[in-house]
């Protein structure tokens, strides 16, 4: 199974035209109704997502009829969606709405992925912004691109490397235990500046871009991660679960961190997650 | 509240701003348009630049006898910083606010003002250029989200939670290295924290009664002063680190904003614990 350019072109489209229609109309214009709670106060679904998950799924279905679809709203209703992405054949991973809560807040950092697995390979991702309908592409051995509404395009290049106490990044420690939380958030002081952006697509597509140095997750949701990780690497950067191994599609946990280079890696693993 | 300088004429301007020299900039930067000032991660662009002029010059027209104070104007003249404390009626002014989202194309960004009059903010405007609207106050009169067709929304801070349920912001950086590895250790007892690195979104974010804190320690009146005025107006208890108000001439002392005392009391006892 390959994809093509003009599989490329169509799942941009379908992303772009799902935005447009279920997430950017509900945008500061959520009733109390259509935002509820899954696991805490922080942690919503809102009618834009499962609209929108429901747009793409469907576009997906029709075109790709034998392909596995995974996004969150799958996943509640059939937990085996994301070990199958180890050997699927080929898989879609749908974020329809990236950084719900900030969404949900009325803050416009928040993103719509989807990454494209074949044989437990991610070998495209596209992370869009619906806001302002930009759109970062990335295809395994091609570089990852951002394209303006405008349809201009420019190739992203990951930071430079710097030294720890000059590095701009953020680790999401929400869902550490202690004492790796405590641990880590204290650590964050030997970095220049932290940021905590509650939304992954940002995350990751500002570390590709060299705007971040670094970032760092230890829940490993395939939908929040293997879009990013993918442009990450294709604009030159070094990711790996906290173990040192690859991160591939289906597995949830261990631990994630994105850096410049596999040097800058190994400071952040000892320095700021530590142990 | 009435003043000489009429709120909704003034959030006017800053949209005109907006639309003129911040907008069309945004994700368009070349390199020569953005500038480090005191170091790599303290940026100017020209999008502040021009906004702050076209700020001023309005101004200067609509309301002659209030002094301009804007962040790009202090950068230049420091000396102006000291003219607020004595000043009968001034205008404060951050044309972009989050310069560092700005140039890094995250949309997370505002443009923000406050009226000041005899020592004490009287009416606070944050404009969001991305969703076009505003969070605004004038003091006494309540907090609101106003659109450009009109409509408005009252503004409430959210109910108090317990420390572990607390979802806040915390600006960590300006603080001693030491104390910042503490606090940061700290918030570990805390839901979860967030830094947008922008203080017009974070304080849009609480008066809309979505987390529970804000703390900071860099005190420029152009970051704080429309936001605290606004999240009073919502219902917060806002002090410094000793107790005390918050005032327009204070630079540093730290500020931790909350939606009650008891919350307030809490965070300082066991977070911020400078």
């Amino acid at each position: 199974m390959t994809i093509s350019d003009t599989d490329i072109l169509f799942l941009g489209e379908c992303v772009r035209q799902a935005a447009q229609a279920e997430i950017m109309p509900r945008f500061r214009n959520l009733g109390a109704a259509d935002v509820q709670e899954k696991t805490s106060a922080t942690d919503l679904v809102t009618q834009a997502d499962l609209l929108a998950e429901h747009r793409i799924t469907a576009a997906l279905k029709e075109r790709f009829p034998a392909a596995l679809i995974v996004g969150e709203e799958a996943y509640d209703a059939d937990k085996s969606v994301v070990p199958a992405l180890a050997d699927a054949e080929l898989a879609f991973v749908i974020d329809p709405v990236d950084g719900t809560f900030n969404f949900a807040a009325g803050l416009p950092v928040f993103g719509t992925m989807l990454a494209v697995t074949v044989r437990g390979e991610t070998v495209a991702g596209i992370i869009h912004d619906p806001v302002l309908g930009d759109t970062v592409t990335a295809i395994k051995g091609a570089g990852a691109f951002l394209t303006r509404q405008d349809r201009q395009s420019s190739k992203l290049k990951v930071a430079e490397p710097a030294a720890l106490n000059q590095m701009v990044g953020g680790i999401s420690w929400g869902h550490m235990d202690e004492p790796d939380r405590s641990r880590t958030c204290a650590n964050m002081a030997k970095a220049r500046m932290t940021f905590a952006f509650n939304c992954s697509a940002y995350e990751y597509w500002m570390v590709a871009s060299g705007k971040l140095h670094f970032i760092g997750h230890s829940k490993l949701m395939p939908w929040d991660h293997l879009a990013g990780v993918l442009a990450h690497q294709e604009a030159g950067g070094h990711t790996a679960k906290f173990d040192g191994t690859p991160y591939r599609p289906g597995e949830i946990s261990g631990g994630i961190i994105s850096a410049p280079d596999r040097e800058s890696w190994q400071t952040i693993r000892r320095e700021i997650i530590g142990r | 509240m009435t003043t000489a300088i009429d709120t909704m004429t003034l959030a006017d301007l800053l949209r005109q701003a907006a639309k003129a020299e911040i907008l069309p900039r945004f994700r368009r930067l070349g390199s020569r348009d953005v500038r480090a000032k005191t170091e790599a991660t303290d940026l100017v662009t020209e999008a502040d630049e021009q906004a702050e002029r076209m700020l001023k010059a309005k101004a200067a027209r609509l309301w002659p006898e209030a002094l301009f104070i804007g962040e790009e104007s202090v950068s230049a003249d420091p000396a102006l910083l000291h003219k607020l404390d004595g000043a009968d009626l001034a205008i404060v002014v951050d044309p972009v606010d989050g310069t560092f989202n700005f140039a890094s194309g995250i949309p997370a960004f505002g443009v923000m003002a406050s009226v000041v009059s005899k020592g004490e903010t009287i009416a606070g405007i944050i404009y969001d250029p991305m969703g076009d609207d505003w969070v605004m106050a004038e003091k006494g009169g309540g907090a609101w989200l106003r659109r450009p067709d009109g409509e408005a929304e009252r503004l409430h801070t959210a109910a108090p939670v317990a420390l572990d349920q607390m979802v806040g912001m915390a600006s960590t950086g300006y603080l001693p290295q030491e104390k910042r590895a503490v606090i940061l250790g700290n918030l570990a007892k805390v839901r979860f924290l967030t830094n947008y690195r922008c203080a017009a979104h974070e304080y849009r974010t609480f008066a809309g009664g979505h987390v529970h804190y804000l703390m900071y320690n860099k005190l420029m009146p152009w970051d704080h002063l429309a936001g605290t005025l606004i999240s009073q107006e919502a219902g917060a208890y806002a002090a410094r680190f000793d107790g005390s108000p918050y005032l327009p001439h204070h630079l540093d002392g730290g500020l931790l904003i909350t939606p009650d005392k008891a919350s307030w009391d809490v965070l300082r006892r066991e977070v911020f614990t400078v």
